[in-house]
C-alpha cells in the first residue's frame, strides 16, 4: 500500500469515529470491511461520512460514485479517482 | 415479505444535520426534497420518506435485488401522511407509516391486502451486539408466547441478504418478518404461519 493510500484510509477511519458502532471492527481496518455489515454504521448516517469525505479532501461525490462507496477499498478508489480528476 | 424501518425521532433531531450543503441531493429526488422543505417538521418528514426508503430497500433485497447505496434511486410517492409506496426502477411496494411523539416507523410490502402485526418495544443493551442479542431474544419471545410453543425451541438468525429467519427446531419458518432498531426503539414486523409446521 502506498504511503498516500495509508494517508487516505487513516483520514477515512478518523471521518468514520463517530458513527461507527463497532470499535473493533474499525481498529482492524481493512479495504473489504463494509460500512453497514462490519462497522455497524446506520445507514441514515453514511451520507455524513460521504460529506466529511467530501470536505476533508475538497471533492465532490456524484450520486452515482457514492452507490459504489460500499467498502473502505471502493472509498478509497473514489477518493483517489475524484483527486486525480481535479 | 415484508420491510420495516423505525426511526428514533429524539435522536434524529439530534444528529441530522440536514442544512449541510449538498445533504438533501445525496438522498432526496427534487420532489422529495421540496415535501421536506415545505413541511412544517422538516426532519419529520424527512425521516418520514426515510424509513419508506429503508422499508422499501429491505423488500428489495428479499426480493433478490442487488445491494446498492444511492437513496435517490428510491423513489418516494404520497398518497397520503401515511400511505404510500416507493419504486426502485421496476420494483415497486405499498408503504405505510405511523408517527408517534417520540418515534416513527414504516412497513413496506409487495400487496396491499397482507395484514401484518408491527410491535415497537424499547431496547437494552451497551453495545450493537447486546443491542441485537436483545432484539432477537424479544422477538422470540413475543412470537413462542403466541404461538404457545417453548421459546427455547426457537431461532433467530440472518439471512445472506441480511433479512432475518425464523426457525423452529433447527427448521426456518417460511413467515415474513422483518426487524429495524434506531435510538432507544426496536421494530419488529411480521405474520405467524397457519398451520404452523410441527405445531400439534
Amino acid at each position: 500500500m502506498s504511503q498516500s493510500k495509508q494517508e487516505k484510509m487513516q483520514a477515512l477511519l478518523e471521518i468514520m469515529q463517530p458513527y461507527a458502532q463497532d470499535p473493533s471492527a474499525l481498529a482492524n481496518l481493512k479495504e473489504e470491511t463494509q460500512f453497514i455489515r462490519d462497522l455497524k454504521i446506520n445507514s441514515a448516517n453514511l451520507v455524513d461520512i460521504i460529506l466529511d469525505i467530501e470536505d476533508k479532501f475538497d471533492i465532490e461525490i456524484d450520486n452515482d460514485s457514492m452507490d459504489k462507496m460500499m467498502n473502505v477499498g471502493s472509498a478509497l478508489e473514489v477518493i483517489e479517482a475524484k483527486l486525480a480528476a481535479k | 415479505m415484508i420491510g420495516n424501518d423505525i426511526v428514533d425521532l429524539g435522536l434524529a433531531r439530534q444528529t441530522t444535520h440536514w442544512k449541510r450543503k449538498t445533504y438533501l441531493q445525496k438522498l432526496y429526488s427534487p420532489s422529495e426534497q421540496q415535501l421536506i422543505l415545505e413541511s412544517s417538521d422538516s426532519i419529520a418528514m424527512l425521516w418520514r420518506l426515510w424509513s419508506m426508503k429503508e422499508s422499501g430497500y429491505k423488500l428489495f433485497l428479499q426480493s433478490g435485488g442487488n445491494p446498492f447505496y444511492n437513496p435517490t434511486k428510491i423513489e418516494c410517492s404520497l398518497r397520503s401522511i401515511s400511505d404510500g409506496s416507493i419504486q426502485i426502477g421496476s420494483f415497486t411496494a405499498e408503504t405505510h407509516t405511523c408517527e408517534k411523539n417520540n418515534y416513527l416507523f414504516s412497513i413496506a410490502k409487495k400487496n396491499l391486502q397482507a395484514t401484518f402485526k408491527s410491535k415497537v418495544f424499547c431496547v437494552e443493551g451497551e453495545n450493537p451486539s447486546e443491542v441485537s442479542a436483545y432484539c432477537h431474544h424479544y422477538i422470540i419471545a413475543l412470537i413462542s408466547r403466541e404461538m404457545r410453543l417453548p421459546s427455547l425451541l426457537f431461532q433467530l438468525r440472518k439471512s445472506k441478504s441480511g433479512a432475518p429467519i425464523l426457525e423452529y427446531k433447527d427448521q426456518a419458518i417460511e413467515t415474513p418478518i422483518s426487524l429495524s432498531h434506531h435510538g432507544l426503539y426496536g421494530l419488529v414486523s411480521y405474520a405467524v404461519p397457519h398451520p404452523f409446521p410441527g405445531q400439534d
